[in-house]
């Protein structure tokens, strides 16, 4: 047939918005499907360089023990923003549902949540405090005895939490 | 995740200080805070309360305070065990805690202290969110 080898050039009417490609084709050197699925799904979601903060090989990464704000949407809708302050107290690397928990003493009542690192409704994560600063190094990755033995790991959180609203102020007023 | 004999603090100002669940209200074996915002009713006992004090005995203000024995509902507003929200949280506090009801759903003291949760946000709890100092 020759029409097969001709590539027919249509132009949609201008009331049609027809989606950019903005992916290119995975170069698939992996012989196992989903895992090229899930890698491609992750760069999908990586809007903000989320995965460089919790890749394993980044000298830059977020630790355990790390303090990070991070601001959530209330709704989609809605410009609104809940933030949480706290100490990484673990991170669960699994493609697209990343995960890690902050854990925070919210008056003298400990709270941890758990944040899905590519939910759309996460807006920003902020290091306020890299692992290792200030004799607080942690030898684990996973700090769960803290909830039974703090020590001094969330004294420094009200400072922390303090800066963070005097810049914000500062930030406002620029 | 709250069942029967299972022990809560209770944060408000209402007297009591431990409370023991003896049924939960919805039916089902355990109060949640609740995924899709279902926030748990509890008939619970009071197990240790705050002593009344002596001169106040016989006025209204007495009449108000709970004592240790004591039968009342309660509304569950933090779990131990996570609750998820929907953009993909979890939430987690360290303890459990109730706030004590009269008959009226309405909250028997006057304050809440301490945090309670978000999932409390339902026109049924609008008061107690209102109280609430801080709310996660």
């Amino acid at each position: 047939m020759s029409t097969a080898t001709e590539t027919v050039k249509y132009t949609p009417p201008s009331s049609i918005h027809v989606p950019v490609e903005q992916f290119p084709v995975p170069r698939v050197t992996k012989k196992n499907v989903i895992e090229v699925v899930s890698q491609e799904q992750v760069k999908r979601a990586n809007v903000d360089g989320r995965t460089e903060l919790f890749s394993r090989k980044n000298p830059d990464r977020i630790q355990p023990g790390a303090v990070l704000l991070v601001e959530t949407l209330n709704s989609k809708a809605k410009e609104s923003t809940s933030t949480f302050m706290g100490v990484v107290i673990a991170i669960r690397r699994k493609g697209l549902e990343t995960s890690f928990i902050l854990r925070n003493i919210v008056m003298k009542v400990g709270v941890e949540q758990r944040f899905a690192l590519y939910s759309p409704m996460l807006k920003s994560i902020k290091v306020l405090q890299p692992a290792g600063a200030k004799d607080t190094k942690f030898r684990r990755a996973k700090l769960f005895y803290l909830r039974d033995q703090p020590g001094k790991a969330f004294q420094s959180l009200q400072s922390l939490w303090k800066l963070e609203q005097a810049e914000k102020v500062a930030a406002k007023k620029n | 995740m709250i069942g029967l004999k299972g022990t809560m603090s209770v944060i408000d100002n209402s007297g009591a200080i431990i409370a023991e669940c003896i049924k939960v209200m919805s039916g089902g074996r355990y109060a949640r805070l609740g995924k899709r915002h279902t926030c748990d009713e509890v008939v619970c006992v009071v197990k240790r309360a705050r002593p009344i004090n002596p001169s106040l005995i016989g006025t209204q203000a007495a009449t108000l305070k709970v004592k240790k024995g004591d039968v009342r509902h309660a509304v569950v507003v933090r779990t131990k065990k996570e609750v998820g929200r929907p953009d993909g949280r979890y939430v987690r506090f360290d303890d459990n805690a109730c706030v004590l009801l009269n008959q009226k759903k309405e909250p028997l003291g006057t304050r809440v202290l301490g945090v309670v949760a978000a999932e409390l946000r339902q026109k049924k709890w609008m008061k107690l969110v209102s109280l609430a100092p801080r709310v996660v």
